[in-house]
């Protein structure tokens, strides 16, 4: 049994502000970005200057990312959540949170951070082949380090750095390709290049040789122009600057033509060669690309291509049809749920953010390229931060949902700033204290599916209705609440999902076109997801590989990850072996207003449709045995709920008892970043309004992308924002072409 | 706080990243050590991106301003480390650079005088850009021109005519180094196959030595091999050896 907040010992190992100098700050939401916040201000240097209070709707934290246990512990996600090994200040943060949540509830099970997060180095692709599909699977070694550890300065964020390990991959591929060539007999092995010289004029001679080498006809001269290239950017690359990339650019065209050749034979040939030729193709139109438009000194970093679509940009730098609908391609768009309006003939993706987060993604990853959970999402984060902030101090206000931002009238050319903050209290909690979320689940404290309704009033009766507290539609209330500025906050940290802000913030948006701007043009997307738990492990459903994540799959769920880890956390007494979730972008439902109690469930219906095709369809392409006949083998499905077999209950309905859901609140949608619209992100360290920040995934967050990662740069950001801590430069990546 | 006073979030110094891609590792200097304001006279300029004088001279003297601000950081980083070595806390040869990082080019003690030398260079260089049609002209020119390259003695031990060439990247002799086999290089017909020639590379202290050693039955020919950095596996220099017949 684990202590939960309010029962552990706890040394806050400072002394605090004097209470009547304290500021106030009011933190709007309780995902990821909001709390890093509030876990930034309350940090002990800062001596409790920082008086936090978090305001947050329904009875959990998280918002994304919020999970819940419902029927046997069973875990219920938002969707699919991983973290990548280039999570630099997430890791960090987490990091922290544990250690700081192990001192003060030593019995928690997982005490430290490497417990609750796992490598998981598996990825695949799904590519179409002429008989159905074709599964390209990865194993990432693991990086240098693990991530959050303290960086060294010779970390690559850098475009030439990254120019350069581009063209080592290029050159390992080749290799690659060499070697799969030569099993088939067709091609020669790859021969070690030569060393290239280093004087600038030498450079050039051994261009030309290598020009005249048949057309790049060899892998050893693939190999060997890789090996120029990356000398003549190691050496030269001032001087290139300077004197034109002209050398280096035949080079590159070279390479190109050759990749173009290689591609155009092998299109109906082996399919791991061209799949290999593929990725050496979008490499090389990277490479060209950044050269061509001049990244390497472009103030604006990346950002400077960010008008264009990733795969527009790639087009444009000579990339193949072929290789621009490549698994590996489309699962990127699909990892980023990259469709605007959710239509899956419209993949939108700004090149600017889509290359910074693949070099990132690829080049600077530790430990592992991705890594997974060991419980669910609100368990491993939002819970040791929940506990971890409590001990702080910081107040927590569940039930609380923000209706209006009231500014102050329009004075003079300064600042305006937020004088109300309006919100609808959903639920009193019995007695006046504090809403208790967490329960324990095998020693880990964790968030319940439903409210606890016994610790509210009236609590019977919300309970028979089930009150969707967390609703866009659920509008019901018991009381206001209005919170002034001076008396009773100074600070307003706004971390509600842009989604929202409509409805929030209109006295913000009529007021400063800037806030109009970004609203109309950062947009979301909704998104759908199920889970299934099942009798039969993976190898018995006719999957042969090791446990993976898989993008690139078919539409209506593009995106598959084995999360059978998780059985063990759950309580299903040796009745569940595999657990599955899939995942994708939901097409907008066209011509829809506001959500309402109707639309969700039509939208949660629609998803509950697509996922009974898909099981029964397109799942035996991944599992082979879990077909019986033309239909899926729907007893294979459980639910901890005994169903006998020739009952209505041993069909499709089965399905019924399994987790999905229409993620189509305004909160719950997905944030794009659609191309020409990351200009109109605003920062949280933005001075429009001189007592509020912004928090989200949606802000400018140097990272700009819908993420975990992204989300806690902004958290930090408004820290900054408030309390000029953690420095600018201590926000890792934030300083990033 | 008192309740009759509203606070206001004090005006921050930058509210954008640093995109230069000219600033090592996304960690620009911090302010405390930047006594030109740097970031904030690249971002106003950054900010006049309808200006007519966009395009080279802010790419120039945004560059200049990070480059110096760079030379500062690595100054008084030099400093701290001098400090430290005079307490004994620390060695004064850890200033290990990557060879793809063009601020390579000083040794240990060379940043105490030509960070300052550059930075008044690069200076130069930025106002050069205000001038109307001028062209950057930026720092890495001049940086080039004051480099020295490492220094390196060889010793060869062979009964035949060898002349030994080495080329290394500026910085080198920061790093432990190890040579390659050295392979023959167009070899005539009767020296295909020639077995590869070895080389020793002692680093530090100062200079670097080679030591190549020549079988007696070593054909003649050209061979040529790849001086590596250790730390990380890149190529940072080469080795070349010219054997004539014997005489």
């Amino acid at each position: 049994m684990c202590q939960h907040a309010g029962r552990g010992r706890f040394s806050l190992g400072y002394t605090m502000a004097d209470p009547g100098k304290r500021i106030r700050v009011t933190v709007i939401g309780g995902g990821c970005s909001a709390l890093t916040t509030a876990f930034e201000l309350t940090k002990p240097e800062h001596h409790g200057l920082y008086k936090v209070t978090v305001y947050q709707m329904g009875w959990r934290l998280g918002g994304k990312g919020a999970s819940g246990r419902g029927v046997a512990d069973r875990i219920e996600e938002h969707g699919l959540h991983l973290w990548m090994g280039f999570y630099e200040n997430a890791f960090r943060l987490m990091r922290q949170c544990y250690a700081e949540r192990h001192a003060a509830f030593p019995n928690c099970r997982f005490a430290d951070w490497r417990d609750a997060f796992k490598p998981a180095p598996d990825v695949g692709v799904a590519d179409r082949a002429q008989d159905g599909w074709e599964f390209w699977l990865a194993h990432f070694p693991p990086g240098h380090g693990l991530p959050g550890d303290p960086l060294t300065r010779d970390e690559p964020f850098t475009v030439i750095a990254y120019l350069r390990q581009s063209v080592m991959l290029l050159s390992e591929l080749l290799r690659s390709a060499g070697r799969v060539a030569s099993q088939d007999g067709v091609a020669e092995p790859v021969r070690e290049a030569q060393d290239g010289a280093f004087a600038w004029d030498a450079l050039g001679v051994a261009t030309d040789r290598l020009l005249r080498y048949g057309q790049f006809a060899t892998s050893a001269a693939l190999v060997e122009i890789c090996n120029t290239l990356r000398q003549s950017i190691d050496t030269f690359f001032p001087q290139m600057l300077r004197d034109g990339a002209e050398l280096p650019l035949q080079l590159i065209e070279g390479l190109a033509a050759a990749a173009r050749k290689q591609l155009a034979q092998l299109v109906a040939g082996d399919g791991e060669l061209r799949r290999i030729w593929q990725v050496i193709d979008l490499v090389i139109a990277t490479i060209r690309g950044a050269t061509l438009c001049g990244l390497a000194l472009d103030p604006r970093g990346f950002d400077a291509i960010n008008e264009y679509d990733w795969r527009d940009w790639l087009r444009m730098n000579g990339a193949s049809e072929e290789s621009l609908d490549s698994g590996f391609m489309r699962g990127i768009y699909d990892l980023t749920f990259a469709f605007e309006n959710g239509e899956v003939k419209r993949p939108r993706l700004a090149a600017g953010v889509a290359l910074r987060a693949a070099v990132r993604m690829f080049f600077t990853y530790r430990g592992a390229l991705f890594w997974r959970m060991s419980a669910g999402m609100g368990d491993v984060v939002f819970a040791p931060l929940y506990q971890v902030l409590k001990k702080r101090g910081v107040r927590f206000k569940f039930f609380h949902r923000l209706r209006n931002v009231a500014l102050a009238p329009p004075a003079g050319d300064g600042p305006s700033y937020v004088t109300a903050l309006e919100f609808d209290v959903q639920a009193r909690v019995k007695g006046g204290g504090e809403y208790q979320p967490l329960v324990d689940v095998h020693g880990v404290p964790s968030w319940p599916a439903r409210p606890d309704f016994q610790q509210l009033v009236n609590g019977p009766v919300l309970a028979r209705e089930d009150r969707p507290f967390e609703a866009v539609w659920e509008t019901r209330r018991v009381a206001k609440k209005t919170l002034h500025v001076t008396r009773d906050f100074d600070y307003v940290v706004l971390g509600v999902s842009v989604g929202a802000l409509p409805a929030v913030a209109h006295q913000l948006i009529e007021r400063e076109p800037r806030w109009r701007e970004m609203v109309e043009h950062v947009k979301t997307v909704p998104t759908q997801a199920f889970q299934i738990w099942m009798r039969a492990d993976i190898h018995e459903l006719g999957w042969r590989h090791a446990p993976v994540n898989l993008s690139g799959f078919v539409e209506p769920f593009d995106t598959w990850a084995d999360m059978s880890h998780l059985v063990p956390e759950e309580t299903w007494k040796g009745s569940v072996r595999t657990i599955a979730y899939f995942c994708s972008v939901l097409p907008d439902a066209a011509g829809t207003g506001a959500v309402t109690d109707r639309f969700h469930s039509e939208q949660r219906e629609r998803v509950r449709g697509n996922a009974v095709r898909f099981l029964d369809r397109d799942i035996r392409a991944l599992w082979p045995r879990s077909a019986c006949g033309d239909r899926f083998r729907w007893d294979l499905l459980t639910s901890g709920v005994r169903v006998k077999t020739g009952t209505p209950g041993a069909d499709e309905r089965r399905f019924d008892t399994q987790y999905w859901t229409a993620n189509v609140n305004p909160t719950d949608r997905y944030v794009l970043s659609l191309p020409g619209s990351i200009a109109y992100r605003m920062s949280p360290l933005d001075m429009t309004f001189d007592n509020l920040t912004i928090a989200g995934d949606w802000t400018a967050s140097g990272l700009d992308s819908g993420c975990i990662e992204s989300a806690v740069m902004s958290g930090l950001l408004a820290a900054h924002a408030i309390s000029q801590r953690p420095a600018l430069e201590d926000i890792v990546g934030y300083d990033h072409p | 706080m008192s309740p009759s006073v509203r606070l206001k979030r004090v005006p921050l110094a930058r509210t954008r990243p640093v995109r230069n891609a000219a600033v090592p590792g996304g960690r620009p200097a911090p302010r405390s050590v930047s006594p030109f304001g740097v970031v904030e006279a690249a971002e106003k300029l950054a900010e006049v991106s309808d200006s007519a004088v966009k395009g080279a001279v802010e790419c120039g003297v945004n560059t200049a301003y990070t480059v110096i601000d760079e030379y500062m950081r690595r100054g008084l980083e030099a400093a701290t480390r001098q400090r430290e070595h005079a307490r004994q806390r620390g060695t004064m040869n850890d200033d290990r650079y990557s060879c793809s990082n063009p601020y390579i080019a000083w040794g240990p003690m060379a940043p105490l005088i030509a960070p300052w030398i550059q930075a008044m260079q690069a200076w130069v260089c930025a106002m050069s850009a205000f001038a109307p049609g001028a062209m950057y002209r930026g720092p890495w020119t001049s940086y080039a021109q004051t480099t020295s390259s490492p220094n390196i003695s060889v010793r060869v031990t062979s009964r035949h005519p060898t002349e030994v060439t080495t080329t290394l990247a500026p910085g080198a002799d920061a790093m432990t180094l190890s040579a390659a086999e050295l392979r023959i290089v167009d070899p005539a017909p009767e020296h295909v196959g020639a077995p590869p020639l070895t080389a020793s590379i002692t680093c530090g202290p100062r200079p670097i030595q080679v030591s190549v050693s020549v079988p007696d039955t070593q054909p003649p020919g050209r061979y040529r091999g790849a001086i590596v950095n250790n730390a990380d596996g890149t190529q940072v220099g080469t080795l070349l050896v010219q054997i004539s017949r014997t005489p």
